[in-house]
């Protein structure tokens, strides 16, 4: 938790460095390729590792990252030499976060039980456009268990018009009114 | 049965055709820590203070921590199956319990999910779990009794309907027996009963509903039990969802007793909820709130006035001292509360004393305007008496022989005292019955009764009053008062009976 917390300090620190250089969205490629590279386990692991020097990591960085700009890779260099490597993922969703925040966007996930055709996304898309009043980012997820219907998460909010959550919601209602019925 | 399948088969028809209804948007979050029955979630941006909140598979939690980024949750149920990464939902319910006349009779736990085996709870309504006490302007002065059936009590200590009055005193020295003794006297009464056990052994729940039930008093009880092995939230819930549960008979005009058995256990089980939330700790380790805890709790306690309804809820919290400390933090919280407190003594229980009431140390700050005409009467002697002769009892243990006999006749006017208030457990008196026996004692008719045989004389003269003279109980029952009359008559029975006593 507390490297999550921490994670989200940098991103804002990186963010308003970006922001001074004009280069928001390029840094935030950047720190996708960041992200990536150590949400493979056995990479952070590495980073991690109490037998590698400190000289050796950075030089591995170095080499890994070889395209990022400079200031991206001395907030990673920073961080693996803090030994803060778990929060580096931390600082790349904060990062997007900022980033869509900044440009007026928002990240939407659709689920649903079979694969949406691309009309129906663009339905979904102008929806979601309507009801968050921003530029929509969709990204789908398809997932048999909840039978039909779809569910969209806008943030930390939820609007689940799948078939599971009706039916789960029908047993519900019908055990409190026979109970209260009996 | 044919008519109860009927109304199911159409309640699922109804169900079928609103099947999906309206969509709403709900505010989500993700576990990111659980352990120790609490859990830090991320997200929940619009989730309020004490929302319940959603964990699956029938998991509640309450959110009580709102940080800019974390809330954090006491989870009601079973910690175990709440996992790091599981999706939070929350219900826009601030927590509430079911509430009404169906709860009469049942055990429930702080949700109001019966835990007696009698099938579902038909209750219709639900009441918020936390809610402002009433305020002073609709509330009235306590001035008519709780009839508790123990002498010692209904004499020296009396309790009115809207009163706080705590119990208190080491372990196993009568406090639940006292508690037990008043609600089984309200059978065929007008008060309803909430005896709530908060973090007590589910052996000693049960016994108590035993009592209870073959007393016939659970008609008009409900007991709501968070035992101690429930977990701290739940336990934290239990006296405020009780209180919640007698606030819809107050509501409607109804007098409610509730007994909070016990406080102490509440205040470790807050203190173990907030030590794991990580809110700061302060003296023993209870947080800053913990005065708070207790006094919103029995606020609630009240008498409300005509236009409101008239309704009260008389509350009898107890607390367990240590060692007979009562000057530990908790105790001394809830003392500065109530209106008074009976305390117990562990010396007077060993010694035979029971109920083991030390008449010095327990008040009740309502007084005789709580206390019938009657009780008054005959009781005004008693506490003075029996504060004389405690005093003079450790003197006189080296013997009577050279006392003079005014201090002789105090002496035994005391032990007296003592002996009448002496009572057994699950054998409240009635008003009339409790009458008679302080009228002898305090018209000087058992002064000639050897000290041994005083319980004896109390149930021969009962039965025989009881036999013979059933019209003066009726006429004390009915008027609560003694006239010239009736303590004339009351004498005369008195005098009548005691030949016959055989001893």
């Amino acid at each position: 938790m507390a490297q999550q917390l921490s994670g989200k300090r940098y991103a804002q620190a990186i963010f308003d460095l970006a922001l001074e250089n004009n280069q928001v969205e390029q840094w935030g490629e950047d720190l996708a390729v960041v992200g990536e590279a150590f949400e493979d386990a056995d990479f952070a692991a590495l980073m991690k590792h109490a037998d590698m020097s400190s000289v050796a990591k950075l030089a591995a960085t170095a080499t890994v990252l070889a395209g990022v700009n400079a200031m991206v890779r001395n907030l990673v260099d920073l961080l693996v030499s803090k030994n803060s490597v778990d929060s580096i993922v931390g600082v790349y969703t904060g990062y997007i976060e900022l980033l869509d925040n900044h440009l007026g966007r928002q990240r939407v996930e659709v689920t649903t039980a079979v694969p949406l055709e691309n009309a129906e996304a663009d339905r979904i898309n102008s929806f979601v456009a309507g009801l968050v009043r921003r530029e929509v980012v969709l990204t789908t997820n398809v997932d048999e268990s909840i039978i039909g219907g779809l569910v969209i998460q806008i943030g930390d909010r939820l609007l689940d018009g799948s078939t599971k959550a009706r039916l789960d919601g029908l047993r519900n209602r019908l055990h409190t009114e026979i109970a209260a019925s009996a | 049965m044919a008519t109860r399948g009927q109304d199911i088969v159409s309640l699922i028809k109804r169900q079928i055709e609103e099947f999906g209804g309206d969509l709403t948007l709900v505010d989500v979050g993700t576990v990111v820590q659980v352990g120790d029955g609490v859990a830090s979630i991320q997200g929940l941006q619009g989730v309020r203070s004490n929302e319940l909140l959603d964990f699956g598979d029938d998991v509640l939690g309450l959110a009580l921590n709102l940080e800019s980024d974390i809330v954090g949750a006491a989870i009601l149920g079973d910690p175990n199956s709440v996992k790091e990464g599981q999706r939070v939902q929350s219900t826009g319910r601030i927590i509430e319990v079911p509430v009404g006349d169906a709860l009469i009779g049942r055990v429930v736990d702080p949700l109001g999910r019966p835990l007696d085996g009698k099938g579902p709870v038909a209750t219709t309504g639900t009441r918020s779990v936390e809610k402002v006490a009433p305020n002073v302007v609709s509330r009235q002065s306590v001035d008519q009794p709780v009839q508790t059936g123990i002498k010692a009590v209904d004499s020296m200590i009396p309790i009115g309907r809207g009163q706080r009055e705590l119990i208190i005193g080491d372990r196993s020295t009568g406090k639940t027996a006292i508690a037990l003794d008043t609600i089984i006297n309200q059978k065929g009464g007008d008060l309803i009963c909430i005896y709530v056990a908060v973090g007590q052994k589910q052996g000693k729940v049960a016994q108590v509903v035993g009592s209870l039930d073959a007393a016939g008093a659970m008609e008009h009880t409900i007991v709501v039990t968070a035992g101690a092995s429930d977990s701290a939230p739940i336990q934290y819930i239990a006296p405020y969802a009780g209180c919640a549960m007698a606030e819809e008979f107050m509501a409607q005009g109804k007098d409610v007793l509730i007994v909070y058995d016990d406080l102490t256990k509440h205040a470790w089980a807050y203190r173990q909820m907030s030590l794991l939330l990580r809110r700061p700790a302060g003296r023993e380790a209870y947080p800053g709130d913990i005065f708070y805890l207790h006094s919103r709790l029995l606020e609630r306690s009240a008498r409300l006035d005509e236009a409101n309804g008239g309704g009260s809820i008389t509350a009898l919290p107890i607390i367990e001292t240590q060692a007979g400390d009562v000057s530990a933090y908790i105790p001394t919280n809830v003392i500065s509360i109530t209106d008074g407190q009976i305390y117990l003594e562990p010396e007077l229980f060993n010694s035979g004393i029971r109920p083991a009431v030390n008449v010095g140390l327990s008040v009740s700050r309502v007084g005789g305007a709580a206390q019938t005409r009657a009780i008054r009467k005959v009781a005004g002697q008693l506490r003075l008496a029996l504060a004389q002769y405690r005093e003079l009892a450790t003197f006189a243990q080296f013997g009577t022989a050279d006392l003079d006999a005014a201090t002789r006749a105090q002496l035994a006017r005391g032990q007296l005292a003592t002996e009448v208030l002496k009572q057994a457990q699950y054998v409240p008196l009635s008003l009339a019955d409790e009458v008679v026996v302080l009228f002898a004692v305090n018209e000087g008719l058992m002064e000639d009764v050897e000290i041994e045989k005083v319980g004896a004389f109390q149930d021969q003269l009962l039965r025989y009053i009881g036999g013979s003279h059933p019209d003066i109980l009726a006429t004390i029952t009915e008027s609560k008062d003694i006239s010239d009359e009736v303590s004339a008559n009351l004498t005369k029975a008195i005098n009548d009976f005691k030949p016959t006593f055989t001893g």
